[in-house]
């Protein structure tokens, strides 16, 4: 199997994800952008361990899953907060924390 | 021989000064004058059994040592908080611990109504622990904490009542001045242990020091000599920097007399002693000692015969006995020196406290023109301050004609004429101004006005048996050291204890052979002078009622007003010292130095801050998404350097 | 080789997903499109020998983060906050969510596609107890370090949801 086509794919993957949170200004599509990013990297570990024959990988796997899901749960709650407080989902307005 | 007691003769009074610094406020007054006066008696009693224990030891073993701890310890030079106790720092260590504690007793009396009393009692603590450690410390940088302890307590107790400005600007006065006299030690302490390493002596312990200092040359000993007595001329008010005591009179009156008469200032006189190893060897400086002693003595007295303020008065006779001690030291007769220093602290406390306790039945009043005829109305005291006073004037059959006369034999015999005649006038001028203090205080007519007088009452008992004992001992302390030629006529061999105790401390002086005529005469002749001051005194004042004063005024008006005005001292160094410095610290160091250089390096950085910030700040954005552009064109531009390196 | 082929269009659907997610003007349509490219990656996971992670991957990525994701962006009143009007065409939510269940029959597909011997699920390389034998063995601090995350994780959340004013 060319696994090298799967690195690869992993870090399209990345890259892809990376540009979503560098360009788009709407709170959650960077956060789904986040979420991709992390997915890109699992299946770069996966893909590893397969190669390698080693089950590390896979078992990184779990703790990146566990570690997204309290990202989305904190990120998601600032956005609730956000939305809340100052009524908007845009990372423009999130400028107010300049000195 | 170790004895390790000798640590708690040092430790008991910082306890006390701990227990009362710290709590003071919360402990009421019965409690905290419990634990200044324990503390401080507790040292005694230690120094008593001390005292006996080394009496029990071989004459020239008489050395007990105490070593605490490793203090410094700096390549091969260690310095050890060490104790140590001989005959020299025993008769100190009794001294200042005994009159100390009678006028802790004293105070117990005289400052009940401040509002100060817990203050007051732990400084007094803190400085008998300085002033043991001073007396007690086997080393000179011991010796040296002890030294600049004693003067912190100084002027913390000079300016005791800081809410008076008056106090205040003499403690100050007192710090400075005893500044510049501790630098002038400090040189020497340098010089002394740097020279002492070249040649490779690493201690400055006196009994390591006292064997190796002859290896350096004549000069450098007689520097260090000098230098090290500008250090004691600050402490014991010599010429030149004696300014300060007078003016530490502002301070309670038992501090005068604990600190300002008894101790502290002759902390000097026993540094000159402890370090008789060095003099000796260096008899320029010891000269020096001698001379500005004899001179001070003089110089002091003069300015005493016109002083009005009791308290003064009796610290310029201060400063004048100490002169006496010194030229004592100065002729080389240490254990002279330090006798009359016992004697004097027994009757010049006794002086300041009974003065004390006149002010205390006059509310307050110092002014010696407005008192008089108080021998009837405070019999207790007139009676005490009689006994100091005679004692002081060197009437014989008391403490100070023993001493005074032991150290005007040794500077005659010794060949110091000049220094003996300059000592002689001034046994002269002591009974004059001794005795027209008694004169203006206790006799003659009544000048107290009527309010104050009202008031008269004699001192409590816990003032006055303080003062009939230390009369006691202004009397009878003398005995220790009756001169041998006064005991070979009493049939009393050896009568001159005192010298003998001491004499394993002090190197062997050559005895000053004169004949018993000429010993004779001397003392016939400084009784002569002390009963002709002392009668000259109440004859003038008290027979003729006369007022020398306006007479003198009248008939030497430039003498007069030199002497009133202290001989324009403190107008001279004024106009010498403080007025040129004052000037260049306003125009240059103030105007200049810390507009410009000081303030313009704090202003200056701050101002380069402030401009670069301003132009830092605009990459500031605060757009989170230009941040995470710029860390992954970071992080990729790390990662290509790796792959493509 | 036919797993290759397999891993080869699935990798090329991944980025045509991975786009749609990023690039969507529709935070609605870019939570499906991540839907869809979670659901790639767990047939992607079964084709490389991780079943588990497989499973894992549909139950924690699609069934809780997707809906959370969506359950937000319908909470609030997306019209007020954003600039470009949101539209719903409900014919491409339905589309979207078509695809997804297309995908989740390719999962058994796929799985018979590796040919995995009966039990491979339970005892083989990416098995759950496999992985559960590995991370209780070699990795039981990281692991209970991650379950410590999640649980500050929940406490934040519900302590930046909570009103402090207490109304």
């Amino acid at each position: 199997m060319n696994y090298q086509l799967l690195f690869v794919l992993s870090f399209v993957l990345f890259v892809v994800g990376m540009i979503g949170v560098a360009m788009r200004r709407n709170v959650i599509i960077v956060l789904v952008s986040l979420e991709l990013m992390l997915n890109a990297v699992n299946i770069l570990f996966v893909s590893a361990s397969k190669y390698l024959h080693t089950l590390d990988g896979q078992v990184f796997v779990i703790m990146v899953i566990t570690i997204a899901a309290a990202e989305a749960a904190i990120a998601l709650a600032l956005v609730v907060r956000l939305f809340r407080t100052m009524g908007m989902v845009k990372i423009d307005d999130l400028k107010r924390l300049k000195w | 021989m170790e004895l390790n007691v000798l640590r708690y003769i040092v430790l008991s009074p910082l306890i006390g000064f701990l227990i009362n610094g710290i709590g003071g406020k919360r402990l009421g007054h019965r409690a905290v004058g419990l634990v200044a006066n324990a503390t401080v008696l507790i040292s005694f009693l230690i120094g008593v059994y001390a005292f006996t224990v080394l009496l029990s030891m071989p004459v020239n073993e008489r050395l007990l040592t105490d070593t605490v701890y490793t203090w410094i310890s700096a390549g091969a030079l260690t310095i050890d908080v060490k104790l140590m106790m001989d005959p020299l720092s025993v008769v100190m260590a009794l001294v200042v611990s005994g009159v100390g504690f009678l006028i802790h007793v004293y105070s117990l009396g005289y400052m009940h109504e401040d509002r100060g009393y817990a203050r007051y009692f732990s400084f007094l603590n803190l400085f008998m622990f300085s002033m043991l450690l001073l007396v007690l410390s086997s080393n000179i940088v011991l010796m040296f904490v002890g030294w600049e302890g004693v003067g912190l307590c100084s002027y913390l107790l000079i300016g005791f009542w800081y809410e008076k400005d008056s106090a205040a600007n003499a403690g100050k006065k007192a710090f400075i001045t005893n500044r510049i006299g501790d630098y002038g030690f400090l040189l020497g302490l340098f010089l002394l242990a740097s020279s002492l390493a070249s040649k490779g002596v690493l201690s400055l312990d006196f009994t390591a020091m006292a064997g190796h200092v002859a290896l350096l040359s004549p000069a450098v000993l007689t520097v260090i000599g000098v230098l090290l007595f500008v250090g004691a001329t600050g402490k014991s008010a010599q010429l030149p920097l004696y300014v300060w005591l007078p003016d530490a009179m502002e301070g309670p009156t038992p501090v005068s007399a604990l600190i300002h008469a008894a101790t502290m200032v002759t902390a000097g006189v026993y540094m000159i002693a402890r370090m008789n190893f060095l003099y000796v060897l260096a008899p320029t400086a010891l000269e020096v000692v001698a001379v500005v002693g004899a001179l001070t003595a003089l110089y002091a007295a003069t300015i005493g015969l016109v002083q009005n303020d009791i308290k003064r008065v009796l610290a310029y006779s201060t400063i004048s006995q100490l002169g006496y001690m010194f030229m004592g030291v100065g002729v080389g007769a240490f254990s002279a020196g330090i006798f009359h220093l016992m004697t004097h602290a027994f009757f010049k406390a006794l002086l300041f406290l009974a003065a004390g306790s006149v002010m205390h039945a006059l509310s307050g009043e110092q002014d010696m023109r407005k008192m008089g005829g108080l021998r009837t109305k405070i019999p207790v005291t007139y009676a005490v301050f009689l006994a100091a006073a005679l004692a002081i004037a060197g009437i014989p059959g008391l403490s100070g004609f023993f001493s005074k006369d032991s150290i005007l034999a040794a500077a005659y015999g010794s060949g110091h004429t000049v220094v003996w005649l300059l000592g002689f006038i001034t046994a002269l001028l002591t009974g004059l101004y001794i005795f027209r203090l008694m004169s203006m205080t206790f006799y003659g007519e009544s000048r107290i006005d009527e309010h104050t007088a009202h008031h008269i009452h004699e001192s409590p008992k816990v003032m006055t048996v303080p003062l009939i004992i230390l009369a006691a001992l202004s009397i009878i302390g003398g005995y220790v050291g009756v001169p041998r030629l006064l005991g070979n006529i009493f049939g009393w061999h050896d009568s001159d204890m005192f010298v003998h105790f001491l004499a394993p401390v002090f190197p062997v002086v050559p005895a000053h052979k004169m004949p018993v005529a000429v010993e004779t005469w001397l003392m016939i002749g400084s009784i002569a002078m002390a009963v002709l001051g002392v009668f000259a005194a109440l004859y003038v004042y008290v027979t003729k009622r006369m007022q020398p004063a306006k007479s003198a005024a009248q008939a030497v008006p430039g003498l007069y007003r030199l002497l009133l005005n202290k001989y324009y001292v403190d107008e001279l160094y004024n106009a010498v010292i403080i007025r040129p410095l004052m000037a260049l610290s306003r125009s240059f160091l103030w105007k200049f130095f810390d507009v410009w250089i000081v303030d313009g390096t704090v202003n200056g950085s701050a101002y380069v801050t402030e401009w670069a910030s301003a132009r830092l700040r605009k990459i500031q954005t605060g757009d989170f998404q230009v941040y995470v552009t710029i860390f992954l064109i970071g992080v990729f531009s790390v990662l290509a350097y790796f792959v493509l390196r | 080789m036919i797993s290759h082929v397999l891993i080869a269009i699935i990798s090329v659907l991944l980025v045509a997903a991975y786009l749609a997610a990023v690039l969507a003007g529709n935070p609605v349509y870019s939570a499906l499109s991540m839907g869809i490219a979670f659901f790639l990656t767990a047939l992607l996971f079964v084709l490389l020998g991780a079943p588990f992670l497989a499973a894992v991957q549909v139950i924690i990525y699609v069934g809780a983060m997707l809906v959370l994701f969506l359950f937000i962006v319908m909470m609030f009143d997306l019209n007020k906050s954003s600039l470009t009007p949101v539209r719903f065409k409900p014919s491409t939510i339905l589309s979207y969510f078509l695809i997804m269940l297309v995908l989740l029959t390719g999962f058994f597909v796929a799985r018979s596609v590796v040919r995995m011997p009966s039990g491979f699920a339970i005892t083989g390389f990416g098995s759950a107890r496999n992985i559960g034998f590995n991370l209780m063995h070699y990795y039981l601090l990281p692991f209970e370090l991650a379950s410590f995350v999640l649980l500050v994780g929940v406490f934040g959340a519900i302590a930046f949801i909570k009103n402090r004013r207490g109304t």
